[in-house]
C-alpha cells in the first residue's frame, strides 16, 4: 500500500460516513422559490392590513379591531394553507434531486430522522400559536413562529445538510429580537421566512452544483 | 524506502468492506437495501463481503420478517469497532509519516 492508497482509503471511510448520516439531497431551487413565495404573500397582507396608511410593514398587532375579522380570517386560513403548499414544494423538489441522484429516498433512514426531529419542535411551536391566537394574545406570534422554526431547524440539521444549523440559529436569533420589538411584525416575518429562504437557497444551488 | 505494515488490517483491504464498516461506525443497525444502495454494491457482492465480515465476528446480521419479505439488519460489535479504529488510526499515522 502506498501513500496515495492510504489518503483514498481515509477519504472513502469519510465520504461514507458522511452519506449514512446525513441527509442530502434538498433542492436548492425548492427553498428558493418558497422564499419568493413568502415575500409575496409578506407584500399581500401588507397591503391588505395597511391600506391607505403610509407605514409599510410597520404593525400587524397593534390594532386588534381587526383581529377575527373578516379579513384576519382570510389571511390566516390563507397562511396555513401557504405553509403547506410551501413544505410540499420542499418536499417534492427534494424527491427529485434524490431520484436525479438515483438515491431511493423512502429507503433512507436519514430522511426519516430529519423529518421527525424537524417536525416535533415545529408541531409544538405551531400548536402554541394556535393558543395564543385563540387566547387573543397576538404580539408574540410571528416570534414564536420564528423561533420555534429556528429550533427545528437546528434540531434536524445533524441528520441533513449542515447549512441547516446555520439558518436555524438565524432564524432563531431574529425571533428573539423580534420579541423585543412590538411592532413590525411583518418585517421579521418577512426576513425570515422570506429574505432568508432566498440566499439559503441560493446557497443551496452554489454548494449541490460543486458537488 | 521500508514502511513498517504494523497496524494495518487485511480485513479493510478491500473498498467496500472498508465502506461496511465505515457505514456501521455511525449507525446502530443499518438494513441490507440501505447498506447497498450507500455503497452502490449488487446483491451478491454485499452478501459476500458481508459474510466475510460476519465470520471474522467484526459484525453481527440479524434475519428477520418483515411481512412475507426477508430482511437482514447489520450491526458493527465491539470487535469489530475496535478493529476498524486500530486500522484508521493506522492509516492516518502512515499519511503522516510519508509527508
Amino acid at each position: 500500500m502506498d501513500n496515495k492508497d492510504a489518503i483514498q482509503d481515509l477519504e472513502s471511510i469519510r465520504t461514507m460516513m458522511e452519506r449514512s448520516s446525513r441527509f442530502q439531497t434538498i433542492n436548492g431551487w425548492g427553498v428558493t422559490l418558497v422564499g419568493l413565495i413568502a415575500l409575496a404573500a409578506a407584500a399581500v397582507a401588507n397591503g391588505l392590513f395597511y391600506e391607505g396608511t403610509d407605514s409599510w410593514f410597520s404593525t400587524i398587532y397593534g390594532n386588534t379591531d381587526y383581529l377575527w375579522s373578516h379579513k384576519t380570517r382570510i389571511a390566516i386560513f390563507g397562511a396555513v394553507i401557504l405553509v403547506i403548499v410551501c413544505g410540499a414544494i420542499v418536499f417534492f423538489t427534494s424527491l427529485w434531486t434524490a431520484k436525479k441522484k438515483n438515491i431511493s429516498v423512502a429507503l433512507d433512514p436519514n430522511m426519516r430522522r430529519t423529518l421527525f426531529n424537524f417536525a416535533v419542535p415545529l408541531l409544538a411551536g405551531a400548536i402554541l400559536c394556535l393558543a395564543l391566537l385563540v387566547q387573543e394574545h397576538y404580539g408574540l406570534t410571528s416570534s414564536i413562529m420564528l423561533i420555534f422554526y429556528g429550533l427545528a431547524l437546528i434540531n434536524c440539521h445533524h441528520f441533513s445538510h449542515r447549512l441547516l444549523g446555520t439558518l436555524g440559529y438565524l432564524e432563531l436569533a431574529l425571533g428573539l429580537a423580534d420579541c423585543f420589538v412590538e411592532t413590525h411584525a411583518l418585517l421579521f416575518w418577512a426576513l425570515g421566512f422570506g429574505a432568508l429562504h432566498v440566499v439559503f437557497g441560493i446557497l443551496l444551488i452554489v454548494k449541490n452544483r460543486r458537488g | 524506502m521500508k514502511v513498517s505494515l504494523i497496524g494495518f488490517n487485511k480485513a479493510f483491504e478491500n473498498r467496500a468492506r472498508l465502506g461496511i464498516m465505515s457505514v456501521l461506525m455511525v449507525n446502530d443497525t443499518v438494513d441490507f437495501t440501505t447498506l447497498k444502495q450507500w455503497l452502490e454494491l449488487t446483491d451478491g457482492n454485499l452478501a459476500s463481503h458481508t459474510r466475510a465480515l460476519e465470520e471474522l465476528g467484526y459484525i453481527a446480521c440479524e434475519k428477520r420478517f418483515v411481512g412475507r419479505k426477508p430482511n437482514t439488519t447489520f450491526r458493527a460489535t465491539l470487535q469489530g469497532r475496535e478493529a476498524f479504529r486500530e486500522h484508521l488510526a493506522a492509516l492516518e499515522h502512515f499519511v503522516k509519516e510519508q509527508k
